[in-house]
């Protein structure tokens, strides 16, 4: 595997596009992507994270999963100019948000299909009865999970967030607000 | 300045619980097969390009044939009296939705669709709801829906055919979810139809006659089991479709009203995997709903399941 090749996930999303020029300027020529190994290693890396990331935003480990699945795809097949990024997890991480979003503004017919193909995740319903905070989670609305989860789970920034959901920052923040008091109070009610 | 908002006690307890889902098994072998077979769609679909165009006058034929011979069979709920769409009038339809609510309960969608690809769409989900529709009003050609039905015919016999084309690799319908049943033309399978005539029916576009040609379309896949002289799930009188069992088990149900051929219901064997009731009539504007002979069927008594 070349040095650097796999770089960690950086909370600052804006950067992730940041192209092979940025490296050069600090004196770090762009080194040639092996894809055959640095995919697999980046995908070692971001995958449980993001999957996990995805449950509960999804609060569906299939759905998590197939998200996850698409947002990996896409990255491979556009490994050699995504490895070269600074942040290759950035760009991960936001095109799991495009699958996410676009996934969420599916057609009825799709609603339809998801009925189908999503079998229940029954392990959610086990976990739920006894954590707190995924019983919390529940009483949200997805964007408020998502918010939240982007936010306080991965570290982006209110501004990161909005522009991996597509929306503006003010918006997550409004998300947030809700989010936190909604799980504030279902934590502090378990501990009186 | 420090924007608090961006300031949480929630990192630690949000880490905890993402660690209480089990990992999926093998994710990177299922994500190489996934990158295999998409590669190896892209192939075949490159392949039958070149097919389509080497024999398109054998296939001219091979139509011609086909259609004659369908003439001589007998179909189930043949003789369906459904209207078109005036200029000016709408396709209502309210679908409720049972199964992908988080609180459990019915989405019901209800939207109106004009022939000029106008119309709207609402949503009621109860909240919190992991899906959404894409609601709102749309002028003319911006209804969103997942096919385009202009010049699809409403002539069962030529729509067959129309939609066995779109259905090959080089034509418009969606890439089958499974692939059963008797091969019937280059890349189409029973199975691939079903799901390109079940994807017409189940959008909310589409005239009546056109819908009522499709449940006719749909009534003549191959391994299809028809029911006449049943009910759907809301205990209306109906002509229920059984189609072939998918790979990952139970099998696809239609119901349709058996005087106008507008599909009412549609579920699945699998009695967890929910089911969609449809109620439908024809309006004259985005904010009315159908009464009395508006409706093309008689409406759901509890339209929430």
């Amino acid at each position: 595997m070349r040095p650097g090749g796999v770089r960690a996930f950086m909370p600052h999303m804006g950067h992730a596009a940041a192209t092979t020029s940025a490296s050069a300027e600090e004196g770090h020529a762009p080194v040639p992507a092996d894809p055959a190994v640095t995919f697999e290693a980046f995908f070692d890396q971001h995958h449980e994270r993001l999957y996990r990331a995805l449950w509960l935003m999804t609060r569906n480990r299939h759905e998590a999963e197939e998200i996850a699945q698409d947002a990996f795809l896409k990255v491979w097949e556009r490994w050699d100019r995504v490895a070269s990024l600074d942040e290759p997890g950035g760009y991960l991480y936001r095109t799991a948000m495009n699958v996410f979003r676009s996934r969420r503004r599916r057609s009825a017919v799709a609603l339809r299909r998801a009925v189908r193909q999503l079998p229940r995740d029954d392990e959610l319903e086990a976990v739920e009865e006894r954590d707190v905070v995924i019983r919390a989670l529940a009483g949200l609305a997805t964007r408020q999970r998502a918010a939240i989860v982007l936010t306080d789970l991965l570290g982006m920034s209110s501004e990161e967030a909005g522009e991996a959901l597509g929306i503006r920052g003010g918006t997550v923040r409004v998300l947030l607000g809700r989010a936190r008091a909604a799980l504030r109070q279902e934590m502090g009610d378990r501990h009186e | 300045m420090i924007d608090m908002s961006d300031v949480s006690d929630l990192k630690e307890p949000l880490e905890r619980a993402s660690k209480l889902v089990s990992n999926p098994a093998d994710p990177y072998g299922r994500l190489a097969a996934r990158r295999t077979k998409k590669r190896r769609n892209e192939r075949l679909t490159a392949g039958f390009v070149a097919l389509a165009v080497a024999g398109a006058a054998i296939g001219v034929t091979a139509a011609a044939l086909h259609s004659t011979s369908r003439h001589h069979r007998t179909i189930a709920g043949s003789g369906f009296v459904a209207p078109g769409l005036a200029p000016g009038q709408y396709l209502y339809q309210q679908q409720v939705i049972q199964g992908v609510s988080d609180a459990g309960g019915g989405v019901v969608i209800q939207t109106w669709w004009a022939s000029d690809g106008s119309g709207r769409i609402s949503e009621d989900c109860p909240d919190p709801c992991s899906y959404g529709a894409n609601t709102g009003t749309f002028g003319p050609g911006k209804f969103p829906a997942d096919s385009d039905v202009s010049g699809l015919s409403t002539d069962p016999n030529v729509l067959y055919d129309q939609m066995v084309q779109r259905t090959s690799p080089t034509g418009s319908s969606p890439e089958p979810d499974f692939s059963p049943g008797p091969y019937l033309a280059p890349g189409v399978t029973a199975g691939s139809l079903r799901v390109a005539v079940e994807t017409l029916l189940m959008d909310a576009n589409g005239s009546p006659d056109l819908r009522a040609a499709l449940f006719q379309v749909a009534e003549r896949i191959p391994g299809v089991q028809i029911t006449e002289d049943t009910t759907d799930p809301a205990g209306r009188p109906a002509t229920r479709l059984d189609f072939p069992e998918l790979p990952e088990g139970g099998h696809p149900i239609l119901y349709g009203d058996p005087s106008t051929g507008q599909l009412m219901a549609d579920s699945f064997s699998v009695a967890s995997r929910g089911y969609v009731l449809y109620n439908e009539g024809i309006v004259d504007s985005t904010d009315a709903v159908p009464t009395g002979d508006q409706w093309l069927f008689p409406p759901a008594a509890t339209p929430s399941p």
